[in-house]
């Protein structure tokens, strides 16, 4: 039930993407498995992500894209590896067809999540995927 | 991390990353934290730190996202640590404040940080603080804390903020509400969210009406209106807030001024010529406190600490097993019984506790807590729920017994003596109950000081010394579920002693079961702790206010005195002439030496 503790996560929705149950859902799931959730919600820049990623000192993004947004997942992970954060994995999640799926990792995405994945495999995936912090009690 | 510059320097320049491990570290006490402690303790900021709020839903984070807007207008850097609850199942979280203050996301004037409360009470989480130090570090000139959405006595943001905004959302409830204590106590400014909705005039007139019944002082607190999601009334808030800092800057302050609790202590110097040193001439330091209620001194001096060596533990268990009148198979034989009328049965049990009454009895009503079947139980190894049984059949038998005691004030003073160094006879765990119009001297000065104290100050003397005590920070020990235990300014251990806090509550009677439970949990950690350090024994004793009174002047106050004898061969004792004929307490370790040591012993083994 606690297998993600020590674990802090972003989850948001990118540019004009309006749609905001899976990254609700996605938070909740993530939440119930003991990680801590900023949620940024919708109207997102890749600036506003990764000033976010800075401040909050997360340990991965994960991305709720349903509107064929990739142009601005492409510029947020430019801006993570010009930042110096290209520790942070981004991951992925939505209705995503399959050949843009390889396109995403190419550029950079850790993972992607399609309609169907179990909360197991997200919180499995993220927790197999990030250093997580020392010294929690 | 490889911090060029170290992290002090790093952080001064703002370097957003840096600012951003700092927090971690010190929120998750990582390898790192006590190199940001020491960088944060060598450039503390003077960011004037501003606390929101308020119920579920009142709209603290769209109001600190207008007053953000309105002091970065003023030419201001503003930080922001917003709370969110974590959940208590599973330790997650959804830290959903900062998604209202997008507009300033990417704004290099602003720094926003999420904190879960990861199982803290009080609105906040256990590292807020500190966290808070880092922003102020980092130059940022407000830092804003918005607290998880408040309930009525989430008040802990009182202790961390120098102005306190209590966000009031209409139509919550009538006048009754707002007479409560708690949240609404602390408020320096009052804020009528969503005046733009029905009921809000009404809120608006109930609390003013609260606020006509109060004393006057320095600082009334205004009430104002705000729609925060565009803006209105926010300029005039942050005037308000701005002319509060220049009240509390001429010394005046609102009700919850820190309450300029005075840690006073002369430096004594012996000159003489050391045959340590060839006869040099030296001098040798000693200190007289004075304690910050009483004005009673203490003294911190000869610092010739023996090595601690503990005694043969398993003998002395075994040696006393044969003959123990608590253990079970003997308990019921040996032990007296009250009247039924006064007990029925004679005896009260909860868990493995049994109380019975002293055959040697200290008062009318002198009771004893044979606290578990075991014989011995080790200091490092005290289990919670022995403890916590015992002290809930404490409660329930005084508050039965306290009816039965004639006089004007009856208090219910529980002690538990552990270990034949603390006085007690046996080795069997076991705790003296006294209900008494005659509470001792150090009680009886305490609490006339204390109502003192409210005269002056208006505020509780327990109460401004927990603020004052956090703010100093280096005494604190440990918080927790709402206890806070902290090396006294004026030690009465030898070797150094703690002492806790109930906040807000009285008496043992004023507590529940879950605060109990709390509190005998932080107590077994003190003890393993103490244990850890070497000691082996120890005098506590819940210290409360009479029965049924309530917790204006008084806080119920746990002291936990280590006991040991001095010298483990020559058994000489850790009380001597001064403490007994000249009234004086005295340390050989300044409290604030000791509680670090505590504090990394809790460290080590959390």
């Amino acid at each position: 039930m606690s297998a993600g503790k020590g674990i802090k996560v972003i989850v948001s929705m990118i540019g004009l993407d309006g749609h905001t149950t899976g990254g609700e859902v996605v938070s909740m799931i993530l939440r119930d498995a003991g990680i801590e959730v900023v949620y940024l919600g919708v109207n997102q820049t890749p600036e506003m992500i990764v000033e976010a990623a800075i401040q909050e000192d997360v340990d991965a993004i994960g991305i709720s894209s349903h509107a064929s947004n990739y142009s601005l997942i492409d510029e947020l992970i430019a801006l993570l590896r010009r930042k110096g954060l290209q520790d942070v994995p981004v991951i992925c999640g939505g209705n995503i067809p399959r050949h843009d799926i390889r396109t995403l990792k190419e550029k950079g995405v850790a993972e992607v999540f399609t309609p169907g994945s179990s909360s197991a495999s997200i919180v499995n995936y993220i927790v197999a995927n990030t250093g997580v912090r020392l010294g929690v009690a | 991390m490889n911090a060029p510059g170290g992290w002090a320097e790093r952080i001064g320049v703002r370097d957003r990353r840096t600012i951003a491990r700092a927090i971690s570290a010190v929120e998750n006490e990582t390898a790192d934290a006590p190199a940001v402690r020491a960088a944060l303790a060598a450039a503390p900021g003077h960011a004037r730190v501003i606390g929101i709020t308020g119920p579920p839903g009142a709209g603290k984070s769209t109001l600190v996202n207008a007053i953000i807007r309105e002091y970065l207008a003023r030419g201001s850097r503003v930080a922001v640590v917003a709370v969110d609850p974590s959940s208590p199942i599973s330790g997650g979280a959804v830290l959903g404040d900062r998604l209202r203050m997008a507009d300033h996301q990417t704004d290099e004037r602003v720094f926003i940080r999420s904190l879960a409360s990861r199982g803290h009470l009080g609105g906040l989480s256990r590292t807020t603080r500190a966290v808070v130090e880092v922003l102020s570090s980092a130059r940022f000139d407000v830092v804003i804390v918005e607290t998880v959405g408040a309930g009525q006595s989430e008040v802990e943001v009182a202790g961390v903020a120098d102005a306190r905004v209590v966000v009031c959302p209409p139509g919550l409830g009538d006048e009754v509400q707002a007479l409560k204590a708690g949240v609404l106590e602390i408020a320096d400014v009052f804020v009528v969210n969503k005046a733009d909705t029905p009921f809000a005039s009404r809120t608006v007139s109930e609390l003013l009406g609260m606020l006509a019944l109060r004393k006057p002082a320095a600082w009334t607190p205004p009430v104002l209106c705000t729609v925060a999601t565009t803006g209105e009334g926010v300029a005039a808030l942050v005037d308000v807030l701005e002319a509060h800092a220049k009240t509390v800057a001429d010394g005046a302050g609102g009700i919850w001024a820190p309450a300029n609790i005075e840690f006073r202590a002369t430096k004594k110097r012996s000159q003489i010529h050391d045959p340590r040193k060839g006869f040099e001439l030296c001098e040798i330091e000693s200190e007289v406190r004075e304690d910050p209620l009483t004005g009673e001194t203490a003294r911190i001096c000869h610092f010739a600490l023996p090595a601690r060596q503990l005694p043969e533990l398993a003998w002395l268990a075994e040696s006393t097993r044969a003959g123990c009148p608590f253990c079970p198979e003997r308990v019921e034989a040996i032990t007296p019984r009250y009247p039924d009328a006064f007990v029925a049965g004679g005896r009260l049990r909860r868990g493995e506790a049994v109380l019975f009454p002293n055959l040697f009895p200290y008062d009318d009503v002198s009771a004893i807590v044979a606290m578990s079947r075991e014989h011995f139980v080790p200091m490092h190894a005290l289990p919670p729920d022995m403890i916590a049984d015992s002290l809930k059949l404490a409660r329930d038998f005084i508050r039965d017994a306290a009816r039965s005691v004639k006089g004007r004030e009856v208090f219910g003073i529980v002690t538990w003596n552990y270990m034949p160094p603390s006085g007690a006879s046996q080795v069997h765990p076991h705790m003296q109950v006294i209900v008494t119009d005659t509470p001792g001297n150090a009680l009886r000065r305490e609490l006339a000081a204390e109502s003192r104290f409210l005269e002056r100050r208006g505020v509780a003397y327990p109460r401004a010394l927990l603020e004052a005590e956090r703010s100093a920070g280096q005494r604190l020990i440990l918080e927790e579920d709402g206890i806070a235990w902290w090396a006294p300014y004026c030690p009465v251990g030898m070797l150094g002693d703690a002492q806790a806090v109930f906040a807000g509550r009285a008496t043992l009677g004023a507590c529940s079961d879950a605060e109990l439970e709390a509190f005998a949990r932080t107590l077994a950690r003190m003890a393993a702790a103490y244990a850890r350090l070497g000691q082996w024994s120890f005098n506590l004793t819940l210290l409360p206010e009479a029965e049924g009174g309530a917790c204006g002047r008084h806080w119920l106050t746990a002291r936990l005195l280590p006991r040991f004898y001095l010298h483990p061969h020559l058994h000489n004792s850790d009380v001597a002439y001064l403490q007994l004929l000249l009234g004086e307490k005295f340390g050989m370790l300044t409290p604030e030496a000791h509680a670090a040591a505590l504090r990394a012993q809790l460290q080590r083994h959390s």
